[in-house]
């Protein structure tokens, strides 16, 4: 009695979680392809785009080479042999390759960066560069000096800390303080158990320069941040509830009290804020299911995705009502598994997981 | 025990129901904002303009104002009893002219709820023939009208209804007098929403040959619009609740149909139209069954609207062997709600509703 109890209940709850993840899974979603105007892949970039970070004056640096320290044994073997690297993109110069960025000594040999941020002080132009790397041991975060004439980073400070489990994205609030947000907590092959299950083990974590706090706990499905033109909201991307979690952020101590969620209809990834219009822009999964099998083989096409949240609100509520825009989509041929899209003076950068990173001109 | 039994066998159908039909009916899509260029509606069409068809001159026929109210009025707004039906013609040559009604033939008028639409262009005489699906108050027919440019007006030629035609939707001129038309389902009435509901296969798709009517596809659900291809050797049909477009092999003359492929397109397609210049398919199409249903039961709710492509890549003989699907536009329903068909032109796009607006778009990227 008490096991066909149990069974029942075991069976109710995977029907339960199956209908959750459902909508993000998009088994049947398709890759339909459209363009804003005439858009090209990026050279020399290969092997991922995961996240692009842009300054005011148009410099994007781009994170490549991911290799995702998640149960390894389900990922194409092709991606351990990635390297890990910041290219550097002008968009005042877009018919230019992407360069490479020369790497702080003590990263060379141990650079895996997935999430990138960056602070730029207003008076010196001097531009601090903010690195997700999953190092061998833990999840660190690189806090990197720009030298713009020799075209590298040197290491101000490599941030580590207990509450750093699984480190996805991070967010500059200041030359020495950021927000990293932790996507989970097992690595290994414990963490697709963790995602089905809806284990609510992830988090955001507030770095002060000197102290780690939690900001936000037992969340599951935590993903990419961005901060708001004013300084005083923080946005937050869930994956697979396909949501943006709106947080007002608190002056004194950095704490985030949630204000709203917005129901973006597709599995996104990394958010960029738009310091000009407010707008947001989401690289996204149009299909959760062929993103899967395309990190299995990565000669499989997963469909592609940008979508921007336009506000249509007044100043106090920005998001109160908003309108969405999908000025890109790709059957996977010309980019594949997009994470990421900023955009800049009627242009756009698209960045993948383990794939290309694509430039389009934006003329409608 | 027995009761248990049933109770669990009813149980598993509907669930088996539910999960085929939770398919096509997209309770979370969102109607995206995308343009392929500057887009605008085209003044006056507020009620509809569910089917066009456009001559070789990119002068484009429009059908407006179908009143749903025939097919169970209770589950659609009540203002649907209000419509008017009516042809529009827009000139894509002069698009900045707004659409302008054509005056109906004596005995269609106050008797006009028009569907499907296609029409023949005499490549001698430059007539140009309308075959028109009218939901008439006493039953289905289709309308086969004569356009008299000068006075902008159609006269009627011939009124052709029979036993076959059940609940018709979109029709396929052949020649003067033949035609091929679709049925999307058996029941006119509210009995129609059992059939998705319980599978029913009770609806045909027929041949007209100027005198005899017969199914040249039986016991099929859904079947919607239909277009030819460049070749005249393929018929295309589409399966919005499927989201299928199905590419049939024609024999000419016989009119014999034998399924050929069938493209999942992703979404509940409606109207096609089969691009003579390109090969393209252009699909009007629905990202939510439910949020049209919703705004087909209160017109001022939006529906989400999206045109979508497909570009043959294949051979000659077999031009869909391999395709791209391209989505140029898409809406979140407050520019057009509902977008049951698109027509292209010369890079330029109409694209028609069920109950709306009609939106023009360029066609820049």
């Amino acid at each position: 009695m008490i096991l066909k109890a149990t069974v029942l209940l075991i069976a109710l709850f995977a029907l339960q979680r199956v209908w959750q993840l459902s909508p993000g899974f998009g088994i049947h979603s398709k890759g339909y392809i459209h363009r804003p105007g005439p858009c090209r892949t990026v050279k020399p970039i290969q092997t991922g785009s995961e996240d692009i970070t842009l300054t005011d004056n148009g410099i994007a640096f781009i994170s490549s080479g991911l290799r995702l320290n998640l149960c390894k044994q389900l990922f194409d073997k092709k991606i351990q042999q990635f390297t890990g690297r910041i290219y550097k993109f002008n968009f005042n110069d877009p018919g230019h390759a992407a360069v490479e960025v020369a790497l702080p000594r003590e990263l060379e040999k141990d650079f895996n960066p997935h999430g990138v941020s960056h602070w730029k002080d207003a008076s010196s132009d001097e531009l601090w560069l903010f690195v997700v790397n999953h190092r061998k041991d833990n999840d660190n975060v690189e806090v990197m000096k720009y030298n713009h004439e020799l075209n590298s980073l040197s290491l101000v400070r490599s941030v580590q800390s207990t509450m750093f489990t699984s480190v996805n994205d991070i967010l500059a609030v200041g030359p020495n303080s950021f927000y990293a947000s932790n996507d989970g907590y097992f690595h290994g092959c414990l963490r697709p158990l963790e995602v089905v299950v809806g284990l609510a083990l992830g988090s955001v974590v507030f770095f002060d320069g000197v102290t780690a706090s939690l900001v936000v706990q037992r969340q599951s499905d935590l993903n990419s941040m961005a901060l708001s033109k004013d300084g005083t909201r923080l946005f937050l991307t869930k994956t697979f509830e396909q949501q943006i979690n709106i947080f007002n952020i608190s002056k004194e101590n950095g704490n985030l009290m949630f204000d709203r969620a917005i129901d973006v209809g597709v599995s996104i990834d990394n958010i960029y804020a738009d310091p000009v219009s407010d707008d947001l822009w989401l690289g996204a999964h149009s299909s959760m299911f062929l993103l899967s099998q395309h990190m299995t083989n990565l000669d499989v096409k997963a469909p592609s995705k940008v979508v921007r949240v336009h506000p249509l609100g007044l100043e106090t509520d920005r998001f109160e009502s908003y309108e969405l825009h999908s000025p890109f989509g790709d059957d996977g041929r010309l980019i594949s598994g997009s994470s990421s899209a900023v955009y800049y003076q009627e242009k756009m950068l698209v960045g993948s997981i383990s794939d290309t990173l694509v430039f389009c001109d934006i003329i409608v | 025990m027995f009761l248990k039994t049933v109770a669990f066998i009813l149980l598993a159908f509907l669930v088996q129901r539910a999960w085929k039909l939770s398919l096509g009916f997209g309770t979370s899509d969102v109607g995206y904002i995308n343009r392929p260029g500057p887009c605008r509606n085209v003044a006056p069409i507020e009620t509809g303009s569910e089917d066009i068809a456009v001559t070789s001159n990119g002068l484009a026929f429009i059908s407006s104002g179908m009143q749903l109210s025939d097919m169970c009025s209770s589950a659609v707004d009540a203002r649907f009893s209000q419509f008017v039906g009516r042809i529009y013609v827009f000139d894509f040559q002069n698009s900045k002219q707004d659409a302008v009604e054509v005056s109906l033939p004596k005995e269609l008028q106050y008797n006009f709820s028009p569907h499907g639409i296609d029409l023949l262009e005499d490549s001698e005489t430059g007539e140009i023939l309308l075959f028109v699906v009218n939901h008439r108050k006493i039953g289905e027919f289709v309308e086969i009208l004569s356009y008299q440019p000068e006075s902008r007006s159609l006269s009627m030629v011939r009124s052709v209804t029979h036993e076959l035609f059940t609940s018709l939707n979109d029709v396929l001129a052949i020649d003067r007098n033949s035609f091929l038309v679709s049925n999307d389902a058996y029941f006119r009435s509210c009995w129609r929403i059992l059939e998705p509901l319980l599978g029913l296969r009770w609806c045909n798709f027929i041949y007209f040959d100027g005198t005899v009517g017969q199914s040249i596809i039986e016991n099929g659900h859904d079947f919607n619009s239909v277009a030819l291809s460049r070749n005249g050797k393929q018929v295309y049909l589409t399966r919005p609740s499927e989201m299928k477009l199905e590419i049939y092999n024609r024999s000419k003359g016989t009119e014999t149909l034998k399924l050929h492929q069938s493209i999942n397109v992703g979404m509940a397609v409606d109207n096609v139209f089969s691009d003579q210049s390109t090969g393209d398919l252009w699909l009007g199409s629905h990202p939510s069954l439910a949020l049209l249903t919703k705004h087909l039961s209160d017109i001022d709710l939006r529906a989400p609207s999206q045109v979508i492509r497909i570009q043959p890549l294949g051979p000659q003989n077999d031009p869909f062997n391999t395709y791209k699907l391209f989505s140029p536009f898409g809406d979140d329903g407050e520019l057009v709600s509902g977008s049951s068909s698109a027509v292209h032109f010369k890079d330029k796009l109409l694209i028609g509703t069920v109950a709306h607006k009609v939106a023009y778009c360029e066609v820049q990227s």
